[in-house]
C-alpha cells in the first residue's frame, strides 16, 4: 500500500528510476493523487520530475514556442503565450492546482476536458518525449489516443511541446461551462482562432473539449465558416455541423443532451466577439 | 429600548484564535497512548450480512482489535430505536458501517481495513421516497410500534413515521373555490459539506467511565445517547466539544460517538480516534433527505385560498431515527406563513437505502417552501393577479390562526412589512422579466415568503452560569455550542447588558465539557440565542441579587433600596457611596476585618413554557413556541447560450425581533442565502442504479465558490420585540435558507416562461429547458 517516491536530479538517474517495474512519472501530481486515493491507479514507484531542469525550459523564439513539460499552470500565466493558451490554463482548477498542477501532467493525464490541451489542437502542436535513445516527435492529436490513453512507450518522459504561432493576427476565444465559475472541471469547453476580412471569415480553427474521447478539431466546421459572414444562419448551419462531428456521453458531470446543446450554442460567441471588434 | 451593547457592533470573541489558527478543533487533540480506528463500510446498498472474515486484517502489524455490529446488535434511540451502532443484521445504504478496525496507526488501520471480507445476499433497493411511501414488497426495515414509541410506524410499509394537520373540511373547500392548482414537486438528497469533517476520540478508563471528544452541535445529547446505550450513569459520561468546523445540522444528530466509543471499549485505557474522510461525510454521516411532495389548492377568483391539500415524503435513510422530526418541523409549515381555512396536510417519514437523514439548516422549511411558494406563484398566473396581491390576501398578520390553530400576535412579527420592503428593493412589479435575444440573455425577479419556529422537544431547556471574579471580571459558562454562528459573541452582550458591565469584563469560557458545564438540549433550531439568553438574563438577575443581599448589609438599607447599575451597587440616591463588583466578587470585607457574603455565583435557566404535543389526529396544539417571519427574493441574468445564471441581488428581509449584534446578523443570513442558492443552482447526491453515491467527492459534488455567490446581497431587519425573547429576540439563523429556491425558480419563471418543479435547477436543466422551447 505504501508507495516509494523519488525525485531524480539527473537524466540518468531518471533513466535508471523509469526502468523499474511499476516506476509511474509524477509531474504535480494534481490529477494522479487523485486517482491513487480512488485506488483507480496504484504505483509502486513514483517518479517525480520537477527538479529536472530540463523539463523546465521556456522559449519564444520568433513565434515558435517550445514549453516544458513540467513548467506549472501558474508559472505559464506569467509568459508570454498565445492569448487563447492562456486563456485556457486560467480556468484551471484553484490558485493552489495552478501552482502544483504542470501542462505535461495535463497532456499526459489526457482528459477530454483537458483544459490546457484544447488550444494545443489550435496550433497543432507537436510534443517531445524523451528517452535515454534521444527524443520522439508527436503530434498532440496523435499522441492522445483517448480518454486517459497516450501514446507512451516505457522508459519515455514528456519533454516539452512546441509550436509555431502562425496566427498571431487572428482574435481568439476561449470558453469553458462547468458546473460553476470556478475551481470545476469542463462539462463543454470550446475554443477557437479566427481572422477576419472585410467581415468575413476569412481563417478558422475550431478545438471542442469534453465533447468527444479526445479534444476534437471540427475541421468540417472550419472549412464550412470560411468565407461566410458572421450571421445567425451561417452559424445555424455550423451550430449542426459541430453537432454532427462530436459524440458527447452522458457522465456525473452532465449529460450527453447538454454537452451537445451548449457546443452548438457556443458557436454564436463568434458573434460577441464580432460585435466588439 | 434603548440598550448599551444590545444592537452594537462587537468584535467576536473567537475572531483571535481562529485567525491566528491556536482556536481548538478535535483533529488537533492527540492524546497519549492513542490508537486510531477505520470503519468497515459496506459495498451494496442492501443486503443481509451473510459472513465477515476478518483473519487476515487482524495479522496486519500493528491492529489492535476489530469490532463488527454482530458483536454489538442494539439498535438505539429515542424516539425510534431503529439506529445500529454498526449493522449487524443487514446493511441498508451503500458505505453503511459494520464494525471498525482499531490500529497503533491510520494507516495499518487502513491496510487492515481493506483486508476484510464481507460477503452478502443482496435485497432490491429503494432510493426515491414516493417509491417508498407506495412499495409494500421491499421493506427495508421491519419496526414493531413499542408503547414507549413517539414516532408513528405504520406496519407492512416503509414509513416510520408521518405527522397530520387537518382544519375544515378540505374537499367542501375545493367545491367552493373558483380554481383547482396541483403540482407535483421534487428534491434531490444533499449533504451538508461542512469544511471540517465528523470526528471523535473516546477513552474507557478503568473505573469503566467514557470519555468522549466530539465534534458536534449537542454534547449534552451525545452523552445522554451513550449513557442509554452503555447502561452508563450520566455522570459516568463525559462529552467535551471543541470548536466546530461548521455545523449546519449535520453534527447535531448522534451517530459517530456511539461508534467510536463501542470501538475504545475494546481497548480500555486507550483513546481511540477516528476522523472521517471527505468520502464518509457524503456516505457515513448524514444527509438532507430527498423529498417528494404534491400541493393541491383552491383558489377563490380574487385570490383568497380556500382550501389546501398537502402531501409529501422525506427519504429517512436507512434508520429513521433522526429523520423523523423533520418531518415534525416540516408539517407545522406545509402551508407556508398563510391562514387556510381548509387545511389536510399529511407527511411521511419513509426509509430508503440511502444514508440517513438528521438535520439540515432549515429542518424541513426549505423544502415545503419550496413547494408552497412555487405554488402561490403559479396560483397568482393563472388568476392573473399579482403574486404580492396574492400573498397579502392570504398571509399572517396579527389575528390570523396558523394551521396548527395558534393565534398570531402582533409580538411574532410583521409578515407584509418583509414582503414589502423586498418587493421594494426589487423594484417590484416594474420589469420582472425579459428575454434580450440579441445578447442571448434573459432577465427575471421573484420572491417568496418564509415562516419557521425552532423544531424542538416541548422541553428544550437551557442554562447558564455566571462567576464573579475577584478583580470584577466575569467567567460565563454555557452549554451551548459556538459552531462558527457567533454565539459566544451574542451570548456576551447580553450577559454585558444584563450584568451593566462592558463585554470586554466577561469571558464566555471557550469549548464546552458536560462534566463542567451547565446543561443544554442542542445548538440546533436557531434557538440559541432566544433560549440561552433567558437562561444568562435569569443567572445575571440572581448575581444582582446576591449583590443586594450583602449590600443591603454594608449601607443598613433595605435590599429594595439598594441600585445594580453599570458595574456599581449603591444605595438609593447615594451613588457617591458606590462599590463596585469587584468589592462583593468574593464577599464583603468590613472595616474591621470580617468578611460578609461569598464568592458569588448566579445559575439561570429557560424552558419553553406551555407547550404542547400536537394533535395526532389534526396536529392543532401550542407546539410551535415562536415564529420567525420573512421575505426574500432575487434578480438574475440567464445566460441562453449555456443556461448559466448570475445571481445578481440577493435580498432578505426578516422580523428577528431586537437584533443582538448586526454585523453577526447579517452574516448569518447572507451564508444562508449563499448557501440556499447554492443548493437551488447545483448541488445533489447522485445515486446509481446499484444505490452507491457517484459523486462523494468535492471533485463530483459542487458546492458555490466565492464566485458563484450572488453579486449583491440586502438584508433587512424588521425588529417587532419578541416577548419571549431576551431583550426582545428571536430566533435567526437558519431562516435566510428556507424560500431561497421558490424565488430562484419564481425569477426563472419572470425570465425564461419555464416553471420548474424539483430541486436542483441546474445551468443543464435551463439549458435543455431553453433548447425545447426555442427561446433562443
Amino acid at each position: 500500500m505504501s508507495i516509494r517516491v523519488e525525485i531524480p536530479n539527473t537524466l540518468s538517474e531518471l533513466w535508471e528510476l523509469l526502468s523499474y517495474e511499476g516506476a509511474r512519472i509524477i509531474a504535480g501530481g494534481t490529477d494522479l493523487m487523485v486517482r491513487i486515493r480512488a485506488k483507480v491507479e496504484k504505483p509502486s514507484l513514483l517518479v517525480d520530475i520537477v527538479r529536472l531542469p530540463e523539463f523546465r525550459l521556456f522559449e519564444n523564439r520568433e513565434d515558435i514556442f517550445s514549453i516544458g513539460a513540467t513548467l506549472t499552470h501558474a508559472e505559464l500565466l506569467k509568459k508570454d503565450l498565445p492569448g487563447v493558451l492562456h486563456d485556457a490554463i486560467s480556468t484551471i482548477g484553484s490558485p493552489q492546482i495552478r501552482n502544483m498542477g504542470t501542462i505535461g501532467g495535463n497532456i499526459c493525464n489526457a482528459s477530454p476536458a483537458g483544459d490546457s490541451i484544447l488550444p494545443l489542437y489550435l496550433y497543432d502542436a507537436n510534443v517531445v518525449l524523451l528517452s535515454k535513445n534521444g527524443e520522439r516527435r508527436v503530434p498532440i492529436g496523435e499522441f492522445i489516443k483517448g480518454p486517459g490513453k497516450i501514446d507512451f512507450r516505457k522508459g519515455e518522459a514528456l519533454l516539452k511541446i512546441v509550436f509555431t504561432n502562425k496566427y498571431k493576427d487572428y482574435k481568439y476565444i476561449f470558453k469553458k461551462i462547468g458546473k460553476r465559475v470556478a475551481m470545476t472541471i469542463s462539462v463543454v469547453s470550446m475554443g477557437l482562432i479566427f481572422k477576419l476580412e472585410n467581415d468575413i471569415i476569412k481563417d478558422i480553427k475550431i478545438a471542442y473539449g469534453a465533447v468527444s474521447p479526445t479534444v476534437v478539431r471540427i475541421r468540417e466546421a472550419e472549412e464550412y465558416l470560411k468565407g461566410k459572414p458572421i450571421e445567425d444562419k451561417v452559424l445555424e448551419e455550423a451550430k449542426s455541423i459541430i453537432q454532427k462531428n462530436i459524440s458527447p456521453i452522458d457522465d456525473i458531470r452532465a449529460t450527453g443532451e447538454y454537452r451537445r446543446e451548449v457546443a452548438g450554442n457556443l458557436i454564436f460567441l463568434l458573434k460577441d466577439a464580432y460585435g466588439k471588434l | 429600548m434603548e440598550y448599551k451593547f444590545i444592537g452594537k457592533e462587537f468584535k467576536r470573541v473567537d475572531a483571535l484564535s481562529k485567525l491566528t489558527g491556536r482556536a481548538r478543533f478535535l483533529a488537533d487533540i492527540i492524546l497519549p497512548h492513542m490508537y486510531y480506528g477505520i470503519f468497515l463500510r459496506a459495498s451494496i446498498a442492501h443486503g443481509e450480512i451473510l459472513d465477515i472474515e476478518t483473519e487476515d486484517a487482524k495479522n496486519v502489524e500493528g491492529v489492535k482489535a476489530i469490532v463488527l455490529g454482530r458483536d454489538f446488535p442494539h439498535n438505539y434511540g429515542h424516539l425510534i430505536k431503529d439506529r445500529p451502532i454498526f449493522a449487524f443484521d443487514k446493511v441498508r445504504y451503500y458505505g453503511e458501517a459494520i464494525g471498525g478496525v482499531i490500529a497503533k496507526t491510520e494507516e495499518a488501520a487502513r491496510v487492515a481495513a481493506d483486508k476484510v471480507k464481507v460477503s452478502y445476499k443482496p435485497l432490491p433497493i429503494i432510493t426515491h421516497p414516493k417509491e417508498s411511501l407506495n412499495n409494500k414488497e421491499v421493506i427495508i426495515r421491519e419496526v414493531s410500534p413499542t408503547p414507549d414509541m413517539v414516532y408513528r410506524p405504520v406496519k407492512g410499509t416503509n414509513i416510520f413515521h408521518y405527522d397530520v394537520v387537518k382544519r375544515g373540511d378540505v374537499e367542501k373547500g375545493f367545491e367552493e373555490a373558483d380554481i383547482i392548482v396541483e403540482s407535483e414537486f421534487n428534491i434531490a438528497p444533499i449533504n451538508h459539506v461542512q469544511i471540517e469533517p465528523h470526528g471523535a476520540i473516546a477513552l474507557w478508563d478503568e473505573d469503566g467511565s467514557l470519555t468522549v471528544w466530539s465534534s458536534t452541535q449537542a454534547p449534552f445529547t451525545v452523552r445522554y445517547f451513550l449513557s442509554d446505550i452503555f447502561e452508563l450513569p450520566l455522570n459516568k459520561v463525559r462529552v467535551i466539544a471543541y470548536y466546530v468546523g461548521g455545523g449546519f445540522g449535520g453534527k447535531s444528530d448522534v451517530g459517530i460517538e456511539p461508534m467510536v466509543a463501542l470501538l475504545a471499549k475494546s481497548v480500555p485505557g486507550h483513546p481511540v480516534k477516528v476522523i472521517l474522510s471527505r468520502e464518509e461525510v457524503f456516505h457515513g454521516s448524514f444527509l438532507r433527505g430527498n423529498f417528494w411532495g404534491r400541493v393541491k389548492t383552491g383558489v377563490k377568483k380574487d385570490g383568497k385560498i380556500v382550501s389546501e391539500k398537502v402531501e409529501f415524503a422525506m427519504g429517512g435513510g436507512g434508520s429513521g431515527e433522526f429523520g423523523g422530526t423533520v418531518v415534525d418541523g416540516a408539517f407545522k409549515s406545509a402551508v407556508g406563513p398563510y391562514e387556510i381555512e381548509n387545511v389536510h396536510a399529511v407527511g411521511y417519514g419513509v426509509y430508503t437505502n440511502l444514508p440517513p437523514t438528521g438535520a439540515f439548516r432549515g429542518y424541513g422549511h426549505p423544502e415545503t417552501h419550496w413547494m408552497i411558494e412555487r405554488q402561490r406563484d403559479i396560483i397568482a398566473r393563472k388568476l392573473g393577479i399579482d403574486p404580492v396581491v396574492l400573498r397579502k390576501k392570504n398571509i399572517l398578520k396579527p389575528g390570523s390562526i396558523n394551521i396548527i390553530g395558534q393565534k398570531i400576535e402582533e409580538h411574532n412579527g410583521n409578515l407584509e412589512k418583509c414582503l414589502d420592503l423586498v418587493v421594494e428593493e426589487l423594484d417590484w412589479p416594474n420589469n420582472i422579466g425579459h428575454i434580450d435575444k440579441k445578447n442571448k440573455k434573459a432577465y427575471g425577479k421573484g420572491f417568496a415568503l418564509l415562516q419557521k419556529s425552532p423544531v424542538m422537544p416541548t422541553n428544550a431547556a437551557s442554562s447558564a452560569i455566571l462567576k464573579l471574579n475577584d478583580d470584577g471580571t466575569v467567567n460565563l459558562t454555557v452549554g451551548t455550542q459556538e459552531i462558527g454562528q457567533g454565539i459566544d459573541t451574542a451570548l456576551t452582550q447580553i450577559a454585558a447588558e444584563a450584568l451593566g458591565i462592558s463585554p470586554e469584563k466577561i469571558k464566555l469560557v471557550p469549548y464546552r465539557d458536560t462534566d463542567l458545564y451547565p446543561y443544554e438540549w442542542q445548538t440546533v433550531a436557531s434557538r440559541g440565542v432566544w433560549s440561552v439568553g433567558n437562561a444568562i438574563i435569569m443567572a445575571a438577575d440572581e448575581v444582582k441579587h446576591k449583590m443586594r443581599k450583602v449590600a443591603k448589609e454594608i449601607f443598613s438599607v433595605d435590599e429594595e433600596d439598594i441600585v445594580v447599575e453599570d458595574g456599581l451597587v449603591f444605595p438609593q440616591g447615594e451613588k457617591e457611596k458606590a462599590i463596585t463588583y469587584k468589592d462583593l466578587a468574593i464577599g464583603y470585607t468590613l472595616p474591621e476585618g470580617s468578611g460578609i457574603g461569598g464568592p458569588i455565583v448566579g445559575a439561570g435557566y429557560f424552558i419553553p413554557e406551555g407547550l404542547v404535543y400536537p394533535d395526532p389526529e389534526t396536529g392543532q396544539g401550542n407546539s410551535a413556541a415562536e415564529w420567525t417571519f420573512g421575505a426574500q427574493g432575487v434578480e438574475i441574468e440567464v445566460d441562453l447560450i449555456t443556461g448559466k445564471v448570475k445571481i445578481l441581488k440577493a435580498v432578505t428581509a426578516i422580523d428577528a425581533g431586537t437584533i443582538i449584534n448586526p454585523e453577526n446578523a447579517r452574516g448569518q443570513v447572507v451564508g444562508a442565502m449563499a448557501m440556499a442558492l447554492s443548493i437551488a443552482q447545483r448541488e445533489a447526491i447522485v445515486i446509481s442504479k446499484e444505490g452507491k453515491i457517484r459523486n462523494d467527492s468535492l471533485t463530483d459534488y459542487k458546492i458555490s465558490t466565492i464566485r458563484d455567490v450572488p453579486s449583491e446581497y440586502k438584508v433587512f431587519f424588521v425588529e417587532t420585540e419578541e416577548e419571549t425573547g431576551p431583550f426582545g429576540a428571536r430566533s435567526l439563523a437558519e431562516h435566510g435558507m428556507v424560500a431561497m429556491a421558490p424565488a430562484l425558480a419564481n425569477a426563472l419563471y419572470n425570465a425564461l416562461g419555464v416553471e420548474f418543479f424539483k430541486l436542483p435547477i441546474t445551468f443543464e436543466d435551463i439549458a435543455l429547458a431553453i433548447d425545447e422551447k426555442k427561446i433562443v
